[in-house]
């Protein structure tokens, strides 16, 4: 196995345009973020990159099973929530931000089946795969930072230049998280 | 900003939002030295081999047993996996398959195989139908070890092992 493949697959299914679940989920968690503010941004990612990490390991090695119908439900609803929660408060204190921090950690749980849910699909009858899970995790972790930088640049780019109120930029980016994740809810019923 | 939160909403709507479907497979080639073939286990979706399989061959196949539809599913594979050894292309016999919950193991098998110093591999199984479609390629032949991916702009690979 070489560790550019499943490195590659990782990225490529966090930052995947057919399935933005994950992207989605981000932005909804970083909408009342300033660019500026690194240090509660890296904060955020590191809850969800931490919530992601230990059920993608878990339940690649089998130690807890995995019902992928409920979990494909159960991310869109982490997409909502915290949506809404960000809809609904209208300055980021400290408290706002702790909330938030367990809301990554708590949904990244979540998530992380999700992406042991695809990272099973490209597991062969291999001997080991602590190998892969590990390239696959980092390549899942590089994909993140690059939709947050892509992320935080788009803000930057129309609260300067093109002179956005940051409460428009917050407002839509919540809207948009959380009618896209209501869709999806939708879909999955039918 | 009520103007922009509807305008957001609407190019929102646009999407076409789903479950986080993803379209991979899986080729895993060894050579068994011993007898002198190459083993190839080839982890498939069932519904995208049925939905491809049926659409290419016109027919309805539903793999809902191990026995079924096997003359099918060889046909399919057969155009759109293709081996050669050395620049030599090799017939690639058909075993059987095995069925894993939402998956489909193909099992396929080269014989009377030495001395390999190059081997090409041309895997275009589901790109016409699922342009999303990545084959992940697992090649094991003595201590050589090698995986790539294959997609639907490069579907093929030539490894030199010598």
């Amino acid at each position: 196995m070489n560790f550019s493949t499943y490195f590659l697959l990782g990225i490529e299914h966090i930052t995947d345009l057919n399935g933005y679940d994950h992207m989605l989920f981000i932005a909804a968690l970083m909408a009342s973020f300033y660019w500026s503010d690194i240090k509660s941004i890296l904060l955020q990612v590191t809850a969800f990159t931490i919530g992601h990490s230990i059920t993608l390991a878990l339940v690649s090695l089998g130690i807890i099973p995995l019902k992928a119908d409920l979990v494909e439900f159960l991310i869109p609803v982490t997409i909502f929530i915290t949506a809404i929660y960000h809809l609904r408060s209208s300055h980021q204190n400290e408290q706002f931000k702790k909330i938030n921090f367990t809301l990554a950690g708590l949904f990244g749980l979540v998530h992380g089946m999700g992406f042991s849910n695809f990272f099973q699909s490209l597991l062969g009858k291999e001997t080991s795969l602590l190998k892969p899970l590990f390239a696959f995790n980092l390549g899942v972790e590089m994909g993140q930072i690059l939709f947050i930088i892509t992320l935080f640049i788009l803000q930057y780019v129309l609260l300067t230049f093109f002179k956005f109120k940051f409460i428009w930029w917050k407002t839509a980016l919540s809207s948009l998280a959380a009618s896209l994740s209501l869709f999806m809810i939708y879909t999955h019923f039918i | 900003m009520l103007k922009w939160i509807i305008g957001f909403l609407l190019v929102g709507g646009q999407f076409t939002a789903s479950a986080h479907k993803f379209y991979v497979s899986i080729s895993q080639i060894n050579y068994n030295e011993k007898g002198k073939t190459l083993e190839i286990a080839l982890k498939l979706f069932t519904d995208d081999l049925e939905y491809c399989a049926s659409n290419e061959l016109n027919k309805a196949i539903k793999i809902t047993k191990e026995h079924l539809f096997d003359k099918e599913v060889n046909n399919y594979l057969t155009n759109h996996f293709e081996i050669s050894v050395n620049g030599e292309s090799r017939k690639i016999k058909y075993l059987g398959k095995e069925i894993e919950v939402d998956v489909t193991w193909c099992y396929l098998e080269i014989t009377d195989v030495e001395n390999i110093n190059t081997i090409s591999i041309s895997n275009t199984l589901f790109i016409s139908d699922l342009p999303e479609q990545k084959n992940l390629m697992q090649l094991s032949i003595d201590s050589f070890e090698e995986s790539t991916i294959l997609r639907k702009n490069n579907p093929s690979i030539t490894y030199q092992l010598k």
